[in-house]
């Protein structure tokens, strides 16, 4: 009887815990407050996004900070790896991505890009200045270096290029050029200045790619419409006023 | 929709041809630390005094440090040397050179299980001390550590991993590139995880297996 009795005890705290285990994950995705905006980055992507005195700082920080600014919310911003960044976005724990995202028709449909606040960004061949490569038709030959997952990536491999070796940063490409895994690296032009701005700039040489041009967008969360439009209102603004031209100086991504 | 099921079932083939990519690279890193670490064990317990150390440090080192520091080190230093050769054999280097010294390890402390008193044995019957460590001494030493070389295995399937920061089409990395462009994570992870088990459990079972077999062998 006593055994029973504790049988019964013990499932029914178990089906208790699953009912509360079940109900829970409805509502825990955390949904941010109203005036709060949450902002997912990932800090690896100079000029964009990148880690100054263990502060993220960036174009696009900026950017957002003045849109937060503008709109009258608190920010807070998340760094994570860029993989997860379109999870967390469409889970809603974040509401927008600042990571210099360039606007693609595949992302495009799963989150709400708002209006563009960087565009004309070319694509570029970077090659060893003593080996340089200079003409997009010599791509088919040489060992051609990308990022995984960035426009330069999805570019070449349209393009049906034989020979691509992904890397996960712009360093480790930069690296394997130069130690001599691949002949080419293509990636957007606004990326590489910044390493070039600050050394071995007489290594590499570069030449743009014609008919290449990158747009970048913020990216928001598809439960967040009302937010798209605002930041999208205030994105304009923002262009039409020069915060935006200003922002860039700042950046050294003013043409 | 979070957990995408078209994608995961579509993934599929190119998650398993980046699995077989993974298995070789474990297998031949396997290899080359099985051969490597029996050496290396075996100048442990009977060169001389500055080998063994040198050995013992080259262990240290590699057991020391990262594994993913050992494969971008790996990947920077040979082509610096002028040792040219694709991703895919330099994550195989690293991965045998790191599989050396833990195997050396184990196989070390198999050598010392043998009982000392056949080694004389062997010795008095007339054998060579090379035909000792040949036909005494390594038999029992390799049947000793077999679980434990299968346990190096599994571990290596997981760590050859670490190949993706390199830009070996691995497991990992075709998983990565998926995610690239469908910008699903959670749904290929998952289906990552998936095949790694796939890959690790039978795997973990028979070394139970072969465990428990060679158990009964020896207690009778």
């Amino acid at each position: 009887m006593k055994q029973s009795s504790f049988l019964i005890l013990l499932v029914s705290v178990v089906l208790i815990g699953v009912y509360f285990f079940w109900r829970q994950p409805k509502r825990s995705v955390p949904m941010p407050e109203r005036q709060t905006l949450v902002v997912g980055t990932s800090s690896d992507f100079p000029p964009f996004s990148t880690r100054e005195n263990d502060q993220i700082v960036g174009f696009d920080i900026d950017v957002i900070t003045e849109i937060a600014h503008r709109l009258n919310k608190q920010l807070q911003i998340q760094d994570m790896p860029f993989e997860t960044l379109l999870s967390a976005a469409q889970l809603g724990s974040i509401q927008v991505i600042a990571a210099g995202l360039s606007m693609t028709p595949e992302r495009a449909q799963q989150i709400l890009f708002a209006h563009p606040h960087y565009s004309g960004d070319p694509l570029v061949m970077v090659s060893l200045r003593q080996k340089p490569v200079t003409s997009v038709d010599e791509l088919v030959h040489q060992r051609v270096l990308v990022n995984e997952g960035y426009v330069a990536d999805i570019y070449v491999t349209t393009k049906g290029l034989p020979h691509i070796i992904r890397l996960k940063t712009v360093a480790d490409a930069l690296l394997a050029l130069q130690v001599g895994h691949a002949d080419v690296f293509v990636t957007a032009y606004s990326t590489i200045k910044p390493f070039f701005d600050q050394k071995d700039a007489d290594l590499f040489t570069y030449q743009a790619i014609p008919d290449t041009d990158e747009a970048y967008a913020f990216a928001i969360s598809k439960k967040y419409p009302e937010l798209a439009r605002d930041i999208d209102r205030v994105i304009q603004q923002m262009i039409q006023d020069g915060t935006i031209e200003q922002f860039k100086k700042k950046w050294g991504l003013s043409a | 929709m979070i957990i995408d099921f078209n994608l995961m079932y579509e993934s599929l083939p190119y998650l398993f041809r980046g699995a077989l990519v993974s298995l070789s690279i474990a297998a031949l890193g396997c290899l080359i630390g099985f051969i490597g670490g029996t050496i290396f064990a075996l100048l442990q317990t009977n060169a001389v005094r500055v080998v063994r150390m040198l050995v013992s440090s080259f262990t240290a080192i590699v057991r020391g440090t990262p594994m993913l520091i050992q494969i971008t080190f790996m990947f920077i230093l040979l082509p610096t040397i002028g040792i040219y050769i694709p991703a895919f054999w330099v994550a195989v280097i690293a991965i045998g050179i790191n599989s050396t010294a833990y195997v050396s390890n184990v196989i070390r402390a198999g050598i010392l299980s043998v009982a000392r008193g056949q080694i004389e044995a062997a010795y008095t019957l007339g054998l060579t001390r090379l035909q000792t460590i040949r036909y005494i001494v390594l038999p029992q030493a390799v049947r000793t550590v077999l679980p434990s070389l299968g346990n190096e295995f599994v571990t290596l399937i997981k760590d050859s991993s670490l190949a993706s920061v390199i830009g070996v089409y691995e497991l990992t990395k075709e998983g990565s590139f998926i995610i690239s462009r469908h910008l699903n994570s959670i749904s290929i992870y998952i289906v990552i995880a998936g095949i790694y088990l796939l890959m690790t459990i039978p795997l973990t079972l028979a070394i139970n297996y072969l465990e428990k077999r060679m158990h009964r062998h020896v207690s009778h």
